[in-house]
């Protein structure tokens, strides 16, 4: 098993509405890379393990 | 196409809310009174998007994230209802689609014990534990079963 990251529960929480409040949303679609950069940086998930490219 | 394939989304989610299972091509079919053929591609074309998984050479739902339409290690109580989610995040996230009260049950990857954690007013209650990602965002669709 990788070793990669750590989160609390409130971190996944803050992580599961920014993901999932929208998703029933008629207008709802994927996140660009960069709008998914953007969305992780706004709760502090930021380094190398959360970089996309 | 894109208004199909809006319908086709919301209706799959509709279903899995209702009933906590993922409705086939041909019940799609028959609720949006569309050819069964064009659900069919609906499918295949949200899957490429990543807006579902589809289980392997198949036309079966596998995860409407952040749902699971086959049993996990993760239900969710909310709404008067059982759901299965893909993983740890999903299982909150299922509390923040919905927008409702949850209880999450599942067991501890360290030491096996049952777990249950509850979003309330839109607050996790009992914080302990934590979550782990054994890969990074840029790996996580390289193999989304595992993940």
């Amino acid at each position: 098993m990788p070793r990669g990251a750590v989160l609390t529960l409130d971190e996944t929480w803050a992580m599961a509405k920014l993901w999932y409040h929208d998703r029933l949303d008629p207008a709802w679609r994927r996140r660009t890379v960069e709008e998914t950069r953007e969305a992780f940086a706004s709760i502090g998930l930021t380094g190398e393990f959360w970089a996309l490219s | 196409m894109e208004e199909l394939l809006k319908d086709v989304r919301l209706h799959i989610y509709a279903q899995m809310i209702a009933t906590a299972a993922a409705p086939a091509a041909a019940e799609t079919a028959r609720v949006l009174a569309v050819p069964v053929d064009a659900v069919e591609n609906a499918y295949r074309v949200l899957a490429e998007r990543r807006m579902l998984v589809l289980r392997p050479g198949t036309l079966t739902i596998w995860m409407a994230m952040p749902f699971s339409n086959v049993q996990t290690q993760f239900t969710v109580i909310a709404g008067g209802r059982a759901y299965y989610a893909n993983c740890a995040w999903d299982a909150f996230g299922v509390a923040a689609l919905l927008d409702a009260d949850a209880r999450i049950f599942t067991t501890c990857a360290d030491c096996g014990g049952a777990l249950e954690r509850k979003v309330t007013g839109g607050v996790v209650t009992e914080r302990r534990g934590l979550v782990h990602f054994a890969l990074p965002p840029r790996r996580w669709w390289d193999d989304v079963g595992f993940t």
